[in-house]
């Protein structure tokens, strides 16, 4: 059975000849380049060849060799500009905050401040920041900061697909499903909670959402309608490599959903179902995949009624994300692809016995009758040794094999 | 005499315009800035705090209520100032050196704030230095760090470190919290109190000042 095969079987919820594995196939299933650097290194492979094509995560693309040592199944292709509107198609020898050797893009170029914080520069405005010793870059301007009118949202750019971005994705798609049997993942994002946080600020587009619910779907009906002429034209280019389009949006946090089960339904949930069920309509081959952190136990009703077909990451260690409560309630209607080793307890503090004891666990739990992808709760951080990386991934192949004799 | 009540419904509605006028007119009828503080403002956020315990509020609820406290909050500090008023207590808050995300910590400062303490928020990206340096400054009692992410998680053992090398953790409590933070883990590193939530932490953080 190819990869490709083996993922299709699982997100139409059937049982391959093993659970798949993705390992880095979108920007929360995969590796932070320094702890990608000390895996190559554990597998005596060289290293600083690896591509930063996450600045923002400072996240490390799995080249095919490791890919394939960690069993993995599927692929990403990336936007051309996947953050902060830094392109990745040149590369050139960069330098991570341990000091180890990465490939990073061209023209990443952040600038050092007087407190040794590495800074991104748009134009007149520093756009994001990694505090000296912090190991991420994180968002630090929120264009939409200023609006306070219908009128002031109007002034704001649009933010349409370009032909130079689809042209990328689409010459890897080509090329993946050409020369690889692995599955094929697109990121589209099409995030409604978490751009309005991104465009607004945190705090102030919460509480927009809350005291001021008309402007915010003034705002979210403009965003959504650039989302919906970009995603037309995203799968019209992509349908035919791709098994997985991918959304996000973090609906929760570690006790508990972000908003309301009300709120969500009112003010996001129609933005989430406008894409989602255009894709199922009109792509029905291609399923729906949506990202979101943390608690979101109580919204996932909602999430399969909007078109949410597989979702991730299933942060175990978050409030009520039970995974036997969680397979049983919805696992007909819901791929868990996610859920397959905690990363915030049991991958930092815990030893490789338990790493294992705990992979076999999960899988025993979210893999009768398909459903199912391999990989652990978001992206594995810089402090996590390699080791415990290859235990966590070789218990997922060891334990995920479908007995067909039963 | 004030009726109270509306005011403590208009802050737990979030409603900043109604919560600020409400105050004017309190102040306007004589009203003492320690009474619309302890008996209307205070008891809306403690209210606010109940109700996201119990699921029944949300953060962008709990965030507009906290908004119009502070609003409230600062229209009457100069009278608080002028009549003697003193804090229940001090905390020095802040999201750990590499970490800048701040929204806990923000929850938390707002639910302290609610109780009646001093609170001297240091944002983001907080040195041990500037933790030590502040606690001294503000003589407080608490010092309150959050981290969201495991990687920075271990710089609060380094804070706890600072402190205890500097001799003057046996003068604050330092607590510990954010996503990946455990019980086991703050008492692993030495560090004092850990609470599961904001609403719990503050709630310890008043009982503490009365013993």
């Amino acid at each position: 059975m190819t990869s490709r095969e083996r993922i299709r079987k699982a997100i139409n919820h059937e049982e391959a000849d093993r659970v798949p594995i993705d390992f880095g196939a979108m920007r929360s299933t995969g590796i932070q380049a320094i702890a990608y650097n000390k895996l190559q290194a554990y597998l005596g492979l060289p290293t600083g060849t690896g591509k930063l094509y996450d600045i923002y995560q400072q996240l490390a693309e799995p080249e095919m060799k490791v890919l394939d040592r960690l069993h993995g199944d599927v692929v990403q292709i990336h936007h051309l500009k996947p953050s902060f509107g830094v392109p990745i198609d040149e590369w050139k020898p960069g330098t991570l905050p341990d000091g180890s050797p990465i490939m990073e893009p061209k023209t990443f170029n952040p600038i050092r401040n007087e407190k040794g914080d590495l800074e991104l520069i748009d134009g007149d405005k520093i756009i994001a920041r990694m505090p000296k010793g912090g190991i991420y870059f994180d968002r630090v301007h929120h264009a939409y900061a200023h609006c306070k009118t219908k009128e002031d949202i109007d002034k704001m750019p649009k933010k349409y697909i370009t032909d130079d971005d689809l042209d990328f994705l689409e010459k890897q798609a080509k090329y993946y499903y050409e020369n690889t049997d692995k599955a094929i993942l697109a990121p589209f994002g099409g995030k409604i909670i978490e751009t309005g946080e991104s465009d607004w600020g945190f705090e102030r587009f919460l509480m927009l959402l809350a005291s001021e619910p008309e402007l915010a779907h003034y705002y979210l009906n403009k965003i959504t309608d650039v989302y919906m002429e970009n995603l037309e034209r995203f799968l019209g280019r992509l349908s035919r490599y791709i098994d997985v389009i991918q959304f996000g949006d973090d609906l929760g946090s570690q006790k508990n959903t972000l908003v309301s089960v009300k709120m969500y339904r009112d003010m996001i949930k129609p933005y989430h179902k406008r894409q989602y069920q255009w894709v199922q309509k009109h792509y029905p081959d291609v399923k729906v995949f949506l990202h979101s952190c943390g608690s979101v136990f109580t919204l996932i009703p909602d999430l399969i009624d909007a078109g949410v077909q597989i979702l991730n990451p299933i942060q175990l260690s978050a409030a009520k994300m039970d995974p036997v409560v969680l397979k049983k309630e919805f696992g007909d209607d819901l791929v868990f692809w996610g859920g397959g080793i905690d990363t915030q307890q049991t991958l930092t503090h815990e030893n490789s016995e338990h790493i294992e004891q705990e992979v076999k666990r999960l899988i025993d739990i979210f893999k009768p009758g398909g459903g199912f992808v391999f990989t652990q709760v978001h992206n594995v951080q810089a402090n996590i040794p390699p080791e415990k990386v290859i235990t966590a991934y070789d218990a997922a192949f060891k334990y995920g094999t479908y007995n067909k004799e039963k | 005499m004030t009726d109270f009540k509306p005011i403590t419904q208009a802050l737990v509605n979030g409603n900043q315009d109604q919560t600020l006028s409400l105050v004017e007119i309190a102040l306007e009828n004589g009203t003492s800035a320690l009474d619309i503080l302890n008996k209307g403002l205070i008891p809306g956020m403690d209210e606010v705090g109940r109700l996201w315990m119990s699921s029944d509020i949300f953060i962008p609820e709990v965030l507009v209520a906290a908004r119009a406290m502070n609003l409230a909050g600062s229209r009457i500090e100069k009278e608080l100032v002028d009549t003697g008023f003193k804090p229940i207590g001090t905390a020095i808050i802040g999201t750990v050196k590499g970490d800048l995300h701040d929204i806990g910590k923000n929850l938390v400062g707002m639910m302290l704030k609610g109780k009646g303490f001093n609170v001297i928020d240091l944002g983001v990206d907080v040195t041990k230095e500037d933790y030590l340096d502040a606690t001294k400054k503000h003589n407080a009692n608490f010092v309150l760090c959050s981290s969201l992410i495991t990687t920075t998680m271990a710089y609060m053992e380094d804070i706890v470190q600072y402190f205890n090398d500097q001799a003057y953790h046996d003068k604050v409590k330092i607590a510990c919290g954010g996503a990946p933070v455990t019980e086991v883990y703050t008492k692993k590193i030495g560090a004092d109190i850990y609470a599961d939530d904001a609403v719990t932490l503050a709630n310890m953080l008043v009982d503490m000042m009365k013993e």
